[in-house]
């Protein structure tokens, strides 16, 4: 490949990268959010540009990619803090913004990152073709694997209740009101998923991205009403020098998270959340430095790893909303092509790990600065914008009713996975064969 | 509460959350630990980039150094479907389907090579739609006779063999020629 | 174990029936979510209705406005006795103290039967998550109560034995029960008596099977085969798939603290386990997962027509067989190649590296630990109260 092209990739990764860093700021707001706003950019230039190689373009979203997984969950650690009275338990992540740490959680989750990162930029070149031949064997099983995950979901949470009902009736009823709204939570967003894949609403110019209003109205709005409504004021944050981080908890935290990663990339309509959920428990991850760790590897694993799948050759796996996007520019073909990607994610992943420390001094100043409320005011603002933008008017009622669903799961203490539902559902129906029954049954089709 | 804990000499600051706390493995308020010995300072955790870094170098220099290697067309085979291949030859012929719709225009050409038998016209490359327009803008469209370098995916099937180029970079023109004798212009 | 463990297996049992695994590739068929369904199933009626069904004699709930660990001790050093005396179980629960959304009061138990005392103490704040921690304490978080009512000693006369661990927190969610049951002259010490019970018993798995048998044979008479729907391929593959997947559950069970109630409704005695592990195990758990994802990857390459299966087998080349249809010496070869690469190899680096562990990373030196305790001040952590 001529040096002047890598040149030309490596800069424009760089410039991806640090837009990520200042998307980044806006808390809630998901990295195929960003994508999709991108794209609309990416199509702009392409047509202003015709003679531009699309390498470039796709080296600028990996940068772009890369530098999200490792900064956007910064934003959230400190502008939206956890409201005890709207969630039933803390996370390890909030516990420390509340013991005044949320720094070294940062960097435990920076750690994670860049373990990940190394992993997808050694280990995935070399041991990569074995997972293009675990994926060939589990390919025709993937519908009863997704359905796997919906039954051990929904099977799994166990009521939370004290167990202090004066009857065995009432303490049932205590016990199985979360869970039954849990069971109205999957339901919902299952219904929800089946009517976007069959039967969305939204502009078909902007069909791609049908599935961005779901997304911000499932998760990302709730968390900022979540927020703006919150009573809760976390104290003044130390800035850590050190983090305490235990060579065990880093081996055990990021198994847990690549393992996480590496399914769900490989299955589709997995996302971290339940992945993550899998395998912690399945490695009996423990502490909260694991948990930290975990995430950050995970997310890294999931969102970067899946798409390195996508640039391999043999693999050419196209999972996740970047590798979906990209395609639609952009074919991957060479080796040489392959090992520039994953050049250019070590390097993105370096610098990104390197921008965190900064960033997240950057993050608590302006927490000190401006009321959380304000910028999660803002932050609801922008994807609303982002949503109209992309989706229009259409995306934007979707929106709402995606918003209503994804309130129940804070105010019923209920598991905010159900939501994933949204995915899950309509995915294993088509994948088994039953979507078009399904949805022609629900009159959607 | 004893006095003994308001003695500046017993108080230390937590590195973890800061707080002013007695001497102690760990903080009584975030149950950080307190000794250096259990940190890792955010130096140290910074120089991880280090490898990284290094890592990222060498796999830039494998792209800047890998190519695809070429093929003998004649050793092509169906178990070689999807890969992405490279051959190199001379064009022996042509043909140029001009449809309604840039999208839908295709430009054949074949390729021979030193594999090739007498009497076969090589290879057939298809180059299709906004890759075709892209390569004939660039004024790079291979006649009968150009010795040419091409990459694509290589397609085959029952009675049929072909390479697809998907980006117009990948068909390069090494030397501008002469018509072979014999040679078809289809159209 | 964890239920990701209980999952898999009950997969992993079902993935050896043809029936489920052609019927996936064919069909499309969801006969290997019973599996998992049914390997999770004993927890699930445990957890979500066992424990309501569950009748108590007595409910212990401290007074949060006067934290005093001396009537705990009593009630429980009282309730050993009482089934002592009139040779009946005494059914005890130990509510949680809840403070805020956040945060639990804790106080814990401990039982010693060699002793005859109940020792009750009152405990620093918690914070939910079962995975808090360094200890998941809030720090500095011990009530301000006299120290008499901190900690509490209460003795019993009754012979006791302890089964389980001997130490019990009381902290997040619904409190720990317990079961004091006269047996043989002696009090036997259960730990949340109603689970692994009925919803554990083989019985019960053997009835779920049935259930299966019967609702596939009438799907299969309404699809419009005759009785023989009830004996036919797919029917006898879920009562097998159902029942074998319950009982794995309760067999990997007993390879834990606690047994089961094995001989439901026969008994209501729950075994001993064989206390190979134990459910927060993380090599037990890792080690059932691996083999069993192992399994259900195997199984699925059994299944596949892709090519790589000769790959996977020199032994076969090596020892001259025929191709993949070389009989039965071919399939075992294969077999045992798998076993080898992709169990054996892969546990015993697991088990050889952690191992290898402690002497790759050492815990704290005898110098490191010598200056933090030299660091530390008058009291330490967690005894600062009043502060």
């Amino acid at each position: 490949m001529d040096c002047g092209m890598i040149l030309q990739c490596v800069g424009i990764s760089l410039v991806g990268m640090l837009i990520a860093a200042a998307a980044s700021l806006v808390p809630g707001l998901h990295i195929y959010n960003v994508i999709a706003l991108t794209m609309v950019f990416v199509f702009e230039v392409k047509e202003l540009f015709p003679n531009m190689d699309m390498m470039v373009l796709t080296s600028f979203m990996v940068g772009l990619v890369v530098g999200f997984s490792m900064l956007f969950t910064i934003s959230s650690q400190f502008f939206q803090p956890c409201d005890d009275s709207s969630r039933y338990i803390m996370l390890p992540h909030e516990k420390f913004l509340f013991e005044r740490r949320g720094h070294e959680a940062v960097l435990l989750s920076a750690v994670g990152g860049m373990v990940a990162v190394f992993f997808i930029s050694v280990a995935i070149p070399i041991f990569g073709t074995y997972f293009s031949g675990l994926r060939k064997i589990l390919t025709p099983h993937l519908y009863w694997i997704i359905g796997a995950v919906m039954v051990f979901l929904l099977m799994t949470e166990w009521p939370k209740d004290p167990g202090t009902g004066p009857t065995p009736l009432k303490k049932m009823f205590d016990g199985w009101g979360a869970l039954l709204m849990g069971y109205l939570c999957f339901v919902l967003s299952g219904l929800l998923g089946v009517f976007t894949f069959f039967r969305t609403t939204v502009p078909v110019d902007s069909a791609f991205q049908s599935l961005m209003p779901v997304f911000v109205g499932l998760f990302a709005i709730p968390s900022q009403i979540t927020t703006i409504l919150a009573g809760v004021r976390y104290p003044p944050q130390h800035v850590a020098k050190s983090a305490e981080v235990y060579a065990e908890d880093v081996v055990r935290g990021s198994a847990s998270g690549l393992l996480a990663g590496s399914f769900a990339s490989m299955i589709p309509a997995m996302t971290p959340g339940p992945a993550m959920l899998l395998s912690g428990h399945a490695t009996v991850t423990g502490g909260d430095r694991q948990f930290i760790i975990g995430g950050g590897a995970g997310r890294m694993m999931y969102y970067v790893g899946a798409l390195l799948f996508f640039f391999m050759p043999g693999v050419f796996l196209r999972r996740g909303g970047a590798a979906i996007n990209i395609s639609l520019v952009f074919v991957p073909e060479t080796d040489a092509q392959f090992y520039l990607v994953t050049g250019i994610i070590a390097l993105t992943g370096a610098l990104s790990f390197l921008l965190v420390f900064g960033y997240s001094r950057m993050s608590i100043w302006i927490a000190r600065k401006v009321n959380y409320k304000w910028i999660s005011a803002l932050g609801m603002a922008i994807m609303a914008a982002l949503v109209w933008h992309v989706t229009e008017w259409q995306g934007l009622v979707i929106m709402t009713t995606a918003t209503f669903i994804g309130l129940i799961p804070n105010y019923w203490h209920t598991r905010r996975i159900n939501l994933l539902a949204v995915l899950l559902v309509p995915m294993f129906l088509s994948l088994s064969g039953l979507g078009g029954d399904v949805a022609q049954a629900l009159g959607i089709f | 509460m004893t006095s003994a804990v308001r003695d500046p000499e017993l108080l230390s600051s937590c590195p973890s959350c800061g707080m002013t706390i007695p001497r102690a493995a760990e903080c009584c308020y975030c149950s950080g630990a307190t000794s250096p010995a259990r940190r890792v300072s955010e130096f140290k955790l910074a120089l991880a980039a280090v490898p990284a870094l290094v890592i990222a170098l060498v796999l830039l220099s494998l792209a800047w150094d890998r190519e695809t290697p070429i093929a003998q067309s004649a050793d092509l085979t169906r178990a070689d479907a999807y890969d992405h291949v490279r051959v190199t030859g001379v064009v022996t012929e042509v043909e140029f389907d001009d449809t309604d719709y840039d999208a839908s225009d295709v430009f054949s050409f074949w390729v021979k090579d030193k594999s090739v038998p007498d009497g076969d016209p090589g290879l057939k490359i298809k180059v299709e739609g906004l890759v075709l327009h892209k390569i004939m803008d660039g004024g790079l469209l291979p006649e009968i006779g150009d010795t040419v370098d091409v990459e694509g995916a290589f397609q085959a099937g029952r009675n049929f063999r072909q390479i697809a180029v998907k980006t117009a970079g990948m068909v390069r023109i090494v030397e501008r020629g002469k018509p072979t004798p014999g040679a078809v212009e289809t159209d | 174990m964890k239920g990701i463990g209980h999952f898999l297996t009950g997969i992993a049992i079902a993935s050896f029936f043809p029936e489920a695994m052609r019927g996936a590739l064919d069909e499309k068929s969801l006969m290997l979510l019973l599996g998992g369904a049914f390997g999770i199933l004993p927890d699930t009626l445990d957890f979500r209705i066992g424990r309501y069904l569950w009748k108590h004699h007595r409910i212990v709930t401290p007074d949060l406005n006067n934290l005093d660990a001396r009537p705990v001790a009593a009630a429980v050093a009282e309730s050993i006795d009482e089934a002592a005396r009139t040779g009946k179980a005494v059914h005890l629960k130990l509510n949680t103290l809840k403070v805020s959304a956040n945060y639990h009061r804790t106080y814990s138990v401990n039982v010693d039967d060699k002793a005859k005392t109940v020792t009750a103490r009152i405990g620093p704040l918690k914070t939910m998550g079962q995975v808090m921690g360094g200890t998941g304490f809030l720090p500095r978080s011990l009530p301000d109560v006299p120290r008499e009512q901190l900690e509490a000693v209460a003795a019993f006369k009754a012979d006791a034995v302890n089964s389980y661990h001997a130490d019990t927190q009381v902290a997040i969610f619904s409190g720990p029960d317990f079961a004091f049951v006269p047996d043989n002259g002696k009090v036997r010490v259960d730990f949340i008596p109603w689970h692994r019970t009925w919803a554990h018993a083989p019985l019960l798995g053997v009835f779920f099977g049935l259930l299966g048998l019967l609702v596939y044979g009438l799907v299969g008479m309404w699809q419009g085969a005759g009785p023989e729907a009830f004996v036919s391929s797919k029917a006898l593959s879920a009562f097998g798939i159902m029942t074998l997947a319950f009982w794995g559950h309760t067999l990997v069970d007993q390879f834990g603290v606690l047994g089961s109630v094995l001989f439901w409704p026969f008994s209501s005695k729950r075994s001993a386990g064989f206390k190979f592990t134990h459910a927060a195990s993380v090599m037990g758990n890792i080690t059932l997962n691996y083999i069993c994802v192992a399994i259900i990857v195997g199984n699925c390459l059994a299944y596949s027509s892709i090519d790589q299966i000769d790959s996977a087998l020199p032994w076969a080349s090596w020892l001259g067989l025929a191709g993949a249809n070389g009989g039965r010496a071919y399939f075992a070869v294969g077999v045992l190649n798998y076993l080898l690469y992709f169990m054996a190899i892969p546990l015993a680096l697991f088990y050889g590296a952690v191992k290898l562990w402690p002497k790759v990373f050492p815990g704290p030196t005898a110098e490191d630990t010598a200056k933090d305790e030299a660091a530390e001040g008058v009291d330490g952590p967690g005894e600062l109260s009043g502060d």
